[in-house]
């Protein structure tokens, strides 16, 4: 019989509970499957009766790694919801933030949990013996991250100092400035990072993805833009779900988005760098070309090197915006509640993250949506196994089954999100 | 180990102006187990529990602080009914708010 399984129970080094199944028969990938078993998690319900200014609080619980995030949609949603636009100096805090959470996940993704792979190790503590620099070097940026978000958001998981209309409380100049020393530090780590993740060995591997993410006139994209994609959407966010729809797996439980026209597509920052290359700045764009990257990346591979990329950016980004501050005179925007409904879209480090919410006259939540980026990217993943393992059926299970895993961690996959995943099954038949 | 005394005794120590009196924002510090560093004073807005009940809180009185503050009784439960939604003592304090 010419048939195989790879199968991997638990996937390692991602965030979250999920597995892998992939089956082969005669030469043949007859099914794939990324198991979602970490629990659902029932945000969206728990969110009904809620007032609009809990949201922030309560949905930054959803992850670790991207609470920032969590804060930043749901607080543009009901900015959205109650015709508020957030502008100036907290608007820049904002940013800020936003920065620091980029450098924390994406250090702690290109060290700690993708690195391994293509360095031939099981894990971060097996690679420190070899490689102590490396991995000294991506602690020391994964903490200045966090520093950021220490100060400007109040502790570096799960901040308190993020409310909807702006902050509680905005750091003086003073204790921004006191950022700027790491901060400088942190950018070179960062071209060092380009140059050392430009070292590895990346399979050849690309399909016809549509990237989707982000777009503004004026930035690299977090907070705001439209939405824009590789073949042709260009829609304000507020019609997203014009265009998009979540479906359940049986086997997933987490919900997989799609394109209503199109079907599966991308966001992260692959989706990102294609879409809005001429925004990065000069240095992030040197380092990228120095890496080996034009202005157009399609295999998911490199999507490391594009994350050491956008870390760069991360953090002459956060410089700009430190050496700009201003305080503002009052660290937040009053809002006034409305029937209303209010979408908010940003660029969580692993992709686009869509909340709606609907609200009654007194703000309380009716109806909530929360679309997190790795329900987005499954079809995709699950797709470019399919395609992965079918050209190569010729390795040994051992080898296929670690390159399987590789291929689902090119997406920094958030499970625990998700699930509002990793274990790897090949079977041969 | 996290400490057995409230938010409050953070406070004092951090030495950060009560915002309950000084500002009139609500805050659950009093009943509100330590070990954050009373975090959210810190940035002006009142604890909203998250590390859950102390060792014997009084949430009746602080309800009361609450209610003349003009907190109503729906934001009373609300508040009760967070992270640890099912802490007895927050469990029993939404509870009587919700009658």
């Amino acid at each position: 019989m010419n048939a195989k399984t790879i199968k991997v129970d638990v996937l390692a080094r991602v965030e979250g509970e999920g597995g892998l199944f992939v089956r082969v028969r005669d030469q043949r990938v007859t099914e794939v499957k990324l198991n979602i078993f970490e629990p659902p998690r029932f945000f969206e319900a728990f969110l009904r009766g809620r007032k609009f200014s809990e949201a922030p609080d309560i949905t930054a619980r959803i992850c670790g790694i991207c609470p920032v995030a969590y804060q930043m949609s749901a607080c543009h949603a009901a900015e959205d919801a109650f015709g508020v636009h957030i502008e100036g100096s907290i608007r820049e805090l904002r940013r800020l933030l936003y920065c620091g959470e980029w450098i924390e996940s994406h250090a702690l993704h290109i060290y700690m949990l993708h690195a391994p792979d293509f360095l031939g190790y099981e894990d971060v503590i097996q690679m420190a013996k070899d490689h102590p620099e490396a991995v000294q070097r991506g602690l020391r940026l994964k903490k200045i991250g966090n520093q950021i978000m220490t100060l400007v958001g109040g502790r570096e998981i799960h901040p308190i100092n993020v409310r909807v209309g702006g902050f509680y409380k905005a750091p003086s100049k003073q204790q921004l400035k006191g950022l700027t020393e790491d901060l400088k530090w942190a950018r070179d780590a960062a071209v060092e990072t380009c140059r050392w993740v430009s070292t590895f060995t990346f399979p050849e591997f690309q399909r016809d993805y549509e990237f989707v993410a982000l777009r503004h006139p004026d930035e690299y994209p977090m907070n705001e833009g439209r939405l824009v994609s590789s073949k042709g959407l260009d829609i304000p966010i507020q019609e997203y779900e014009q265009h998009f729809a979540e479906e359940h797996h049986k086997h997933s439980n987490a919900l997989h988005s799609a394109l209503l026209e199109r079907g599966s597509y991308f966001v992260g920052p692959l989706a990102r760098y294609n879409l809005n290359y001429e925004k990065l700045t000069p240095l992030a764009q040197k380092a990228a070309r120095t890496a080996g990257l034009t202005a157009t990346c399609r295999n998911p591979f490199q999507g490391i090197l594009v994350r050491a990329v956008e870390t760069v950016y991360a953090c002459e980004e956060a410089l700009r915006v430190i050496a700009h501050y201003e305080e503002p005179d009052k660290p937040y925007v009053e809002v006034t509640p409305r029937v209303s409904i209010g979408h908010g879209c940003t660029e969580a480090p692993r992709g686009i993250l869509y909340h709606r919410y609907r609200y009654d006259d007194r703000g309380l939540i009716s109806n909530a949506k929360i679309v997190p980026p790795t329900s987005q990217n499954l079809k995709t993943m699950e797709e470019d196994l399919s395609e992965f393992v079918s050209a190569r059926l010729h390795l040994p299970n051992d080898r296929l089954q670690w390159q399987c895993e590789q291929a689902i961690r090119n997406y920094d996959p958030c499970i625990s999100c998700a699930t509002h995943f990793l274990k790897l099954r090949v079977e041969r038949e | 180990m996290t400490p057995a005394h409230g938010v409050c005794m953070e406070c004092k120590r951090r030495g950060t102006v009560c915002v309950m009196v000084a500002n009139g924002t609500p805050c659950l510090g009093p009943v509100t187990l330590a070990g954050c560093g009373a975090l959210c004073p810190a940035y002006d807005r009142g604890c909203y529990g998250c590390f859950g009940p102390k060792e014997t809180p009084n949430t009746t009185s602080m309800s009361a602080g609450w209610t003349a503050l003009g907190v109503t009784e729906p934001e009373l439960v609300r508040a009760f009914r967070s992270f640890n939604a099912y802490a007895e003592a927050f469990r029993k304090e939404s509870e009587a708010h919700e009658r």
